[in-house]
């Protein structure tokens, strides 16, 4: 494809965007800076560190910040260099929509798969793709266009709204409810038991878990993370929001609007989450907890009680992130100030 | 088997290594250190015990060169014993001999899904409800099992298994010799997301996975797929259950990472890394070789050649086990210095007086 092609598919170019074409190169594929080689676009982020790798790149284009003060060193780097060059407002998002471009994702042609077995009273919609022993169960409704991959098992009552996928091995419960657009990736687990018992004289008594789980529109839900169905109620996760692979949710948990939750995330029964919060690696939430709109947790940091809207918290137990950075400084001084004390 | 024939079968002993026949007892099985009975072989590791442990009475024993007492205890107790430079090598190699693998009937159970254009190499065992897709390639004495699915354009090498329910990604490269556990997915999609005002926007994912020769990965492990390039596991690594290997990562060769540990996007780990339970790893850094974490720690920079570090953020393991020390009796230090601050008007601040860290720390992991 030409460059100049290639960047009517970007949404952000416009008749006043900053371009080189310089020569329009034919592109054909999309690597980092470091690596691209001829025929290849990359691109370069708002303060990136990588811009001195700019002048011995083999890439053909790159996008590149349209303003700032690096703007105009960088177009005039990439046009000594004979690279083409595109100024956008976020040229990482430009790059997302070239790779979408440039490697068209694959979608299998629809149709069910001879092994593939489908239940009674259950519906799937048009153009919609079931993989290779794939088990749907009764009374479920998937919608048109969702591919669900080799080996996914739905079982009863469960509802898939349109241009879903869902991913091998992946097994989703009883009454759940997928949203539309949500993506649930390999062996993840939707609508699980959630882990509820009453502790008795004779040991653990099982807590029967007839809830159900919602993905709102939009939600992806990462490898081997499962989603916790509740004794009674929901558990539900809000539209837009991404899941990474491993996590945890707990049975009657709310997740809000747009959150993005990374790998190895734990939350607690009962928790409630807001919008656009984001919880970094291997944070725990402690059971029903109460996490604010936009509040952002850094990894491996341990969350109770209430944390309130917009704050960034470090730590176990989380406590505001400029006081534990002071905190982990002062814990390798510790017998420096022992010391000290005792003088 | 008689211990004497036993000894014949395993390389890590050689003729000439100290031992006691005893009776040259038939051994049929092997067991741990405080449960072994008669018929059964244990072995004892250099600091495990200083004799035989009472209660037992295990037929033979491998035992460390040179611990005379142990040697005299086994000795006066009737048991055979033989010296190795390394027992618990020695144990491996007759835990193989003594309990070997089922053998796995070869072939291809009928209801397996094998796509028309791949290509299964020689004595190859494929069984139920698996799913092999177009153009995968599978080399010689592969073991696929009950409901593993590969995706198109799979490569796997001679005499690899994948176990149930594992799902290897298009493109997949998977070496020699590798084994992936149940439900373990490689190649998934990397946690890619653009913030807009519309939300969080997917970054494509067009990159692959490669295991080289020898890696295992643990049940549930996943390790994702990169936006462009490669996500690489170096030859001989091998992975606990629970892993999390970001996208872009690169192993090195020789690493053991324990369970449930999660390694951000674009790190890079060197050769022999060593890294405790459920400990985390900040996207885009660098390990050197040989370095070593313990268990729940998390790094957040670069580390240098053979560092051994601990805590959250990870330090120095020294400075962290003096630093714990002394926080066990931080009520006390608490109690103390309100005590002072009471006698004294003049605001006590050790800090000022304390050196300044020898060490900067960095802000902790971000989101891949």
């Amino acid at each position: 494809m030409q460059l100049s092609q290639l960047i009517k598919g970007l949404s952000e170019v416009t008749a006043q965007t900053p371009i080189d074409l310089a020569g329009d190169p034919q592109i054909d594929g999309a690597d980092s800076l470091e690596r691209a080689q001829r025929g290849q676009l990359c691109f370069l982020e708002k303060g990136h560190g990588l811009a001195s790798l700019l002048p011995s790149s083999r890439a053909s284009a790159i996008l590149i910040p349209g303003r700032g003060d690096e703007a105009l060193k960088l177009r005039q780097l990439a046009s000594e260099r004979g690279m083409a060059w595109v100024g956008l407002e976020n040229p990482k998002l430009g790059f997302a929509e070239a790779l979408e471009l440039l490697y068209p994702r694959r979608t299998p042609a629809a149709g069910i798969h001879p092994s593939a077995r489908v239940g009674s009273d259950s519906l799937v919609g048009e153009g919609t793709h079931l993989g290779a022993n794939v088990s749907v169960g009764s009374h479920c409704v998937i919608g048109a266009r969702c591919v669900l991959h080799p080996g996914v098992v739905l079982m009863d009552d469960v509802r898939i709204d349109e241009d879903c996928e869902v991913h091998a091995n992946a097994v989703i419960h009883p009454g759940s409810r997928i949203g539309r657009r949500c993506v649930i990736h390999s062996a993840a687990v939707i609508g699980s038991e959630g882990f509820g018992f009453i502790p008795t004289e004779n040991g653990w008594r099982r807590m029967p878990q007839i809830g159900v789980v919602i993905l709102e529109e939009g939600v992806e839900v990462g490898c081997g993370s499962t989603v916790d169905r509740p004794c009674v109620g929901e558990t539900r996760i809000g539209m837009g929001s991404k899941l990474d692979n491993l996590v945890h949710i707990g049975h009657g948990v709310q997740i809000g609007r747009h959150c993005a939750i990374a790998a190895q995330v734990g939350i607690a029964g009962g928790s409630q989450i807001g919008d656009h919060v984001i919880l970094a690696g291997q944070v725990g939430v402690a059971t029903r907890a109460v996490i604010e709109d936009r509040v952002t947790a850094t990894s491996k940091s341990g969350l109770h009680g209430r944390v309130a809207a917009g704050q960034v918290v470090s730590g176990y137990p989380a406590i505001a992130h400029a006081r534990w950075m002071r905190c982990v400084a002062a814990f390798s001084r510790l017998p420096d100030l022992l010391r000290a004390g005792r003088r | 088997m008689r211990f004497s024939e036993l000894l014949e079968t395993l390389p890590s002993i050689g003729d000439s290594a100290s031992r006691d026949l005893a009776d040259d007892p038939v051994i049929d099985s092997a067991a741990s250190l405080i449960s072994a009975a008669t018929g059964q072989i244990t072995f004892y590791e250099p600091g495990s015990a200083d004799e035989i442990v009472p209660g037992t009475s295990p037929s033979a024993l491998i035992l460390p060169r040179g611990h005379e007492r142990l040697r005299n205890s086994a000795t006066q107790l009737g048991i055979a014993w033989v010296e190795s430079d390394h027992p618990k090598l020695s144990f491996a190699e007759l835990l193989e001999i003594l309990h070997p693998e089922e053998a796995v009937e070869c072939g291809i159970d009928p209801a397996a899904r094998i796509d028309p254009t791949a290509s299964l190499g020689a004595d190859v065992s494929i069984g139920p409800f698996a799913v092999i897709g177009a153009h995968c390639r599978i080399g010689d004495r592969c073991r696929i099992h009950a409901g593993a699915i590969l995706h198109s354009w799979v490569r796997v090498d001679d005499e690899s298994e994948i176990h149930s329910g594992a799902v290897i990604h298009r493109r997949s490269v998977i070496g020699k010799g590798c084994v992936v556990h149940s439900n373990a997915v490689v190649g998934s999609e990397g946690f890619g997301f653009i913030p807009t005002a519309s939300g969080l926007r997917k970054m494509p994912q067009t990159g692959h996975v490669v295991l080289e020769d020898q890696v295992e990965l643990g049940c549930n492990s996943c390790i994702d797929r990169p936006a462009m390039g490669e996500t690489r596991i170096g030859s001989g690594t091998k992975i606990d259950n629970l892993v999390q290997i970001g996208h872009g990562v690169t192993v090195g060769c020789h690493c053991a990472l324990a369970s449930q540990v999660g390694i951000a996007g674009g790190a890079r780990l060197g050769d022999h890394v060593v890294l405790g339970g459920k400990v985390g790893v900040a996207d885009k850094i660098r390990l050197g070789d040989g370095v070593k974490a313990y268990a729940s720690s998390a790094i957040p920079g670069h580390l240098a050649d053979g560092e051994i570090v601990c805590g959250i953020p990870a330090i120095p393991a020294r400075q962290f086990i003096r630093s714990a020390a002394v926080f066990k009796s931080l009520p006390e230090m608490a109690k103390s210095l309100k005590r002072l601050e009471k006698q004294s008007p003049v605001q006590l601040s050790a800090q000022d007086s304390a050196p300044p860290p020898n060490r900067t720390v960095a802000p902790g992991p971000e989101p891949s």
